[in-house]
């Protein structure tokens, strides 16, 4: 027993490091994008007030780039909301068919708002890792939550996965466990949209079907596939591309957001989103149980 | 245990540093210097192996919680932790790792000290980098990601020690 002690003692060093190493190992290899979040959330208790200040006195160097693409916004809603003031005149009829074929349908709201946006402010982002967050000024009681979409320029940025109290802590695209869905704009070749780790200015598009035509410079979009992204928003360029085994392309995509000075976002809530989830789940769990 | 205040500073000035300053400025995707490290650098070269392994521990902790990468940092700084021991055995020779002290310039010499701190940065870097890219698949980017951020690691270090030892002198 007494060698036992000593043995012991003389490899103690050893024995508490490979203990301890376990530990960390067996934590990280059971790590999800959500434990992280919740180490964020943690942390912003503590740090999330200096990362305000941090950031607000970050957010007057760029006043400037800011009012510009507000201005340019602006002119652009400005444009849009043109067309509503004056709306092309359309015969009645097509409603009298619809009635005589689906009932009364006046009684039904034609253009039920889809998607809540809302802005916030970027307090914290990295790029320079391979998993990235970004951290939001607004929570739960801002009426933030989970999945809701992040857009800056007119481009995707991520999406909030945790929320506290006063803070959000989102998904950055640059991060490699992000996924959504790409397509050409104008055609309906889809893909999807990951990040390899590589660089902060380009996303990967890959499984594109060969029978799409791409081009250098060709618009990539979100598609109505995803239940977090509206469609048609901007994800990138096509930089370049290759085809794969003959069968697919995988595609370089220059981001459009500016990811290494994201300031002011729009939070975009998919209102749907509940009823698609619940009515997709609850058809994939339909077939399981019919095989 | 003498100095543990000037550690205590130490410890908060660095993850101070690494978390408002070196993780959030993003130079490049290649740099991102861990200077964090240095607080496992300049511990006494007498230290207690085991204290060294606590110390390397509460860090990666620390460092863990702050940059939200559930347990990387943890990893690579108690690697490091376990290896210095060895390391100064091998830079100093027996003698001199008797003697104690602190391990800065002045203690050992620009050459030693640099030997010294460029391994065991270059050992945390290692892990660091690997096990977040956890695959071999882009290892030739891992492994610029791994140099040129050592490179800038050690240049950081090094003015960490020299303000460490001014802090000291002046006592």
């Amino acid at each position: 027993m007494f060698k036992f002690f000593l043995f012991i003692k003389k490899i103690h060093f050893v024995l508490i490091f490979i203990v301890l190493e376990g530990f960390a190992l067996h934590y990280y290899a059971n790590s999800t994008s959500y434990t992280k979040a919740k180490l964020i959330t943690a942390s912003n208790y503590v740090v999330g007030g200096i990362y305000s200040q941090l950031s607000g006195l970050n957010s007057y160097f760029h006043l400037r780039k800011e009012n510009i693409s507000l201005t340019e916004k602006v002119a652009e809603l400005e444009n849009e909301l043109e067309q509503y003031r004056h709306p092309v005149y359309t015969p009645d009829v097509d409603s009298t068919i619809l009635n005589t074929m689906f009932g009364d349908t006046s009684a039904a709201p034609k253009n039920r708002p889809q998607y809540a946006y809302s802005q916030a402010r970027v307090i914290n982002n990295s790029i320079i890792r391979q998993e990235n967050y970004i951290t939001l000024d607004k929570g739960v009681d801002a009426g933030l939550q989970p999945d809701m979409a992040l857009i800056s320029d007119g481009g995707i940025a991520g999406y909030v996965i945790g929320c506290s109290e006063h803070f959000s802590v989102c998904m950055s695209i640059l991060n490699r466990d992000f996924k959504t869905s790409g397509k050409i704009k104008g055609t309906d070749y889809f893909g999807s949209v990951t990040w390899d780790g590589t660089s902060y200015e380009y996303l990967k598009l890959s499984e594109v079907a060969k029978y799409a035509t791409l081009q250098k410079g060709d618009t990539i979009v979100t598609t109505s596939h995803s239940s977090r992204f509206p469609p048609e928003i901007m994800i990138g360029t096509v930089e370049s591309f290759e085809l794969n085994n003959a069968t697919y392309y995988d595609v370089r995509v220059k981001i459009h957001t500016n990811m290494a000075a994201l300031n002011n976002v729009l939070v975009v809530k998919y209102l749907d989103a509940e009823e698609r989830e619940t009515l997709e789940n609850s058809m994939t769990i339909d077939t399981e149980s019919n095989l | 245990m003498y100095r543990t205040l000037q550690y205590a500073i130490l410890f908060v000035v660095l993850v101070l540093l690494q978390v408002f300053l070196f993780s959030r400025i993003g130079i490049s995707i290649y740099v991102h210097p861990l200077v964090y490290i240095a607080f496992l650098i300049l511990l006494p070269i007498e230290i207690a192996p085991v204290s060294g392994l606590l110390l390397g521990l509460l860090m990666g902790v620390t460092m863990d919680m702050f940059m939200a990468t559930a347990g990387v940092n943890t990893i690579a700084t108690l690697f490091a932790a376990f290896c210095r021991p060895t390391l100064l055995l091998l830079t100093l020779g027996k003698d001199e790792v008797k003697d104690g002290g602190v391990p800065n310039v002045n203690r050992l010499g620009l050459k030693k000290f640099i030997k010294y701190a460029y391994v065991l940065i270059l050992l945390h870097g290692i892990v660091f980098f690997l096990f977040e890219a956890l695959s071999l698949h882009l290892i030739l980017f891992t492994l610029l990601r791994i140099i040129l951020s050592s490179f800038a690691t050690l240049l950081l270090v090094y003015f960490c020690q020299r303000l460490f030892s001014i802090n000291r002198q002046r006592q």
